[in-house]
């Protein structure tokens, strides 16, 4: 399946945090720590963004991808592609490519559309209209 | 006869691959059976937050970063008194046959389960019993866990300022970081990572300066004072909130630990060291120095995690399970993973064989006891002359691994001159993992603990209640430090393995019911095998441990109470794991007959939709 369009949304986990000897994170137990409240509202957000594209757009359609910063790294090959293909500004794409941005970050086929905050979706449905139904 | 490392690393890269296409595909295609038309958690349960279908690629990245950790690197360098060999087959063929099946299936397991925890397959599998058991032999492995892992950097930090100064920096650095991206300037992760590493690595080159200013006595510690530091760095970070120490922390050894895995593949293609270790030493027959024990059983929970972990367990049935978004995705995911974390534990063998036996069993080994080896060092003077430091006598495995990496580093091009730089940034990148998981395995244990104590005065389960959290977190971090002041590398990494091992021995009999219940018992033996194995070797060699070990350590005066909490603690572990292997027994022959009868169970196959 290849899909039209890529969201990227770079956020932060409220369980993946740390590791265990060859274990990462602490799982399950993480939802008992109460300073993760902050790190957790933030990607209860990303998961309302997830579900209204989701809702919205098939997965032939647009395809999301939701990672954590310290995993960025895999996601790297992808958005070369996606910054291939839509050409932007060099300075602008660089920025992308290094996320130098506050997360969490929304990334609409190698555009940057929403950093240190969670964006509408509305700003969302308007960057993949363009090149699911351009014109 | 000399070994190269390049035919051991074409080797291992070969028989992974080949069992990859042939073995662990027969298991994907006729044990599991993965059916990409069966909805995945990520789907059914699905929440755009915690449950979500993800890339594989994407996901194999994330569940790799999750289970590679320091165990792998540690357990081969000890194992290395045995020879190249042992340590090398080991590895190899545990994870081919026992490790990467391991992963490969909880996370099935985990997924057919809607993502549930290994303790809650186990509870819905076995029986409840075994949940339970299940959650109390985490909680005893984590404190021996801790104890292995922290001996290990307090061996390797013990009167070396450069170390401590370095790894005393992360500490500030972590904070300031915290406070970097989560205050100031919210959300800047990329720049504070970017800001942490640098300054990370101007702590490691200023080391230097402060091992040869007046400041160095203020850094050069006894062992026993920065077992004190660490304790007390777990009991702290335990309790303070995670953005403030682990988030940062997390950050900074995740990207560490890929650029640093990555570069030792790259020194050791390039450089192709020789192997100066024999492929098998006198000790194969036991009265090794380093692990008090013969090669079988003891190579196999010496090196625990490079062969097969049962920490993974934990992994494959936590956040990877709930992103899956096809079942054929489990293949690549669970096994390439493993086979990938079972090549950084040969990489590590290989670093620390490059050494000669004299100099690796003078670094492995408490002076005294290396006179009476009858072995002579040959380049450890000036390899103690190009670190910095003495090298005799510093136990713990780390100490040769960081010697063992800096050699190779330096034999690359243009490198020659750093090996001091090589080695104390070897030293940093090991304890960085290490103390992130004192952090995160204090912090786990506190909540088990409290947990625990809820059922008996309800307001200590409350996490937020700061006087539970204090008493636990003590609780949990005296019981490790106890071990790291008392015991010795021999006495507490054989119960390091010990734990781990069986963790795996248990996950492994989970599988089995699993795959019984599943109606496909015929193909069990693909974990019985491995279970059978792993659980007679660990058992044997706990039971040695007790015998051999801690019951003569009862009988030394000032060591009696150090012999029998050893014993207590492997004890309770061995027959967590028996229990649970019984009651699996149990549930086994009470499965096979009714799918004998009745082809495979109905409901079983139902309640696993």
């Amino acid at each position: 399946m290849i899909s039209v369009s890529t969201v990227i949304i770079v956020r932060e986990s409220d369980s993946g945090s740390g590791c265990i000897c060859c274990s990462g994170g602490m799982g399950e137990h993480a939802k008992k720590e109460p300073s993760y409240s902050g790190i957790r509202a933030s990607a209860g957000e990303c998961g309302r963004l997830h579900r209204e594209i989701r809702d919205r757009y098939g997965e032939e359609e647009v395809e999301i991808i939701q990672i954590e910063p310290k995993d960025y790294i895999y996601v790297v090959p992808r958005l070369i592609k996606d910054l291939l293909k839509h050409r932007g500004p060099f300075l602008s794409s660089l920025r992308t490519l290094l996320l130098w941005y506050p997360v969490p970050a929304v990334i609409v086929n190698g555009k940057v559309v929403g950093k240190g905050k969670v964006p509408g979706a509305e700003v969302l449905y308007e960057e993949l209209e363009k090149t699911i139904r351009p014109g | 006869m000399t070994i190269h490392a390049m035919p051991l690393v074409v080797g291992a890269l070969c028989v992974m691959v080949i069992f990859y296409r042939y073995y662990h595909a027969f298991i994907a295609a006729k044990v599991a059976v993965l059916d990409d038309s069966r909805k995945t958690p990520a789907y059914t349960m699905y929440d755009g937050q915690n449950y979500f279908p993800t890339n594989k690629w994407v996901l194999f990245g994330h569940h790799f970063a999750a289970i590679t950790g320091a165990g792998p690197l540690i357990g081969p360098v000890l194992a290395a008194q045995f020879g190249v060999l042992p340590g090398y087959l080991w590895i190899l063929i545990g994870v081919v046959l026992a490790g990467a099946v391991h992963d490969f299936i909880i996370f099935f397991a985990s997924v057919r389960h809607g993502g549930k925890s290994l303790a809650e397959i186990a509870k819905t599998e076995i029986s409840p019993l075994s949940g339970i058991i299940a959650s109390i032999a985490v909680l005893f492995i984590l404190v021996v866990a801790l104890a292995g892992l922290g001996l290990a950097v307090v061996n390797a930090l013990a009167e070396s300022s450069w170390g401590v100064f370095t790894i005393g920096c992360t500490v500030p650095i972590a904070f300031f970081m915290g406070l970097y991206m989560y205050r100031f300037r919210k959300g800047r992760i990329m720049e504070a990572t970017v800001i942490g590493v640098i300054l990370l690595l101007l702590a490691v080159y200023f080391g230097k300066d402060i091992a040869h200013s007046p400041l160095a006595p203020y850094f050069t510690l006894p062992k026993a004072k920065i077992t004190l530091f660490i304790l007390i760095y777990g009991f702290v970070a335990s309790i303070l909130p995670v953005w403030l120490l682990l988030c940062p922390r997390d950050y900074l050894s995740s990207f560490m630990k890929i650029g640093t895995i990555v570069f030792l593949a790259a020194g050791i293609i390039i450089v192709d060291p020789e192997l100066k270790m024999p492929a098998v030493t006198e000790f194969i027959k036991g009265g090794g120095p380093i692990i008090p024990g013969a090669l079988f059983p003891f190579t196999f929970i010496t090196i625990a995690c490079g062969a097969i972990s049962g920490f993974h367990a934990l992994v494959a049935s936590g956040t990877s399970p709930k992103m899956v978004s096809r079942e054929s995705d489990i293949k690549t995911i669970g096994f390439v993973a493993m086979l990938i974390e079972g090549f950084i534990a040969i990489l590590a063998l290989i670093a620390a064989t490059a050494l000669f036996p004299g100099d690796y069993f003078a670094i492995n080994v408490p002076g005294p006891i290396f006179e009476t080896l009858g072995l002579s060092t040959v380049n450890l003077d000036h390899l103690s002359a190009q670190v910095g430091e003495t090298l005799n006598g510093r136990t713990g495995g780390a100490v040769s691994l960081a010697v063992g990496m800096a050699q190779i580093f330096t034999a690359l091009p243009g490198m020659s001159h750093m090996m001091d730089y090589w080695y104390h940034f070897a030293i940093m990148f090991e304890a960085l993992f290490i103390l992130t998981t004192i952090d995160t395995g204090t912090r786990v244990a506190r909540f088990m603990i409290q947990e625990f104590g809820g059922r008996f005065y309800k307001p200590f389960e409350r996490v937020d209640h700061l006087p539970s959290a204090v008493i636990s977190s003590a609780l949990i971090s005296c019981a490790w430090g106890y071990f790291v002041f008392t015991g010795s590398i021999s006495t507490i990494w054989p119960m390091f393995g010990t734990a781990n091992q069986l963790l795996a021995g248990i996950a492994l009999c989970v599988g089995t019911t699993f795959i019984i219940k599943l109606g496909r018992a015929k193909y069990a033996w693909v974990t019985i095998v491995p279970m059978a194995f792993v659980m007679a070797t660990t058992l044997t060699a706990a039971w040695l441990n007790i015998t051999n070990n801690f019951l003569p350590l009862t009988r030394k005066e000032g060591f009696a109470v150090q012999g029998y909490v050893n014993i207590v603690f492997t004890a309770v572990i061995m027959i967590c794991a028996v229990v649970i292997l019984i009651d699996s027994i149990r549930v086994w022959t009470k499965a096979l007959p009714a799918e004998k009868k009745e082809g495979p169970l109905p409901q079983k196959e139902a309640a696993h939709d």
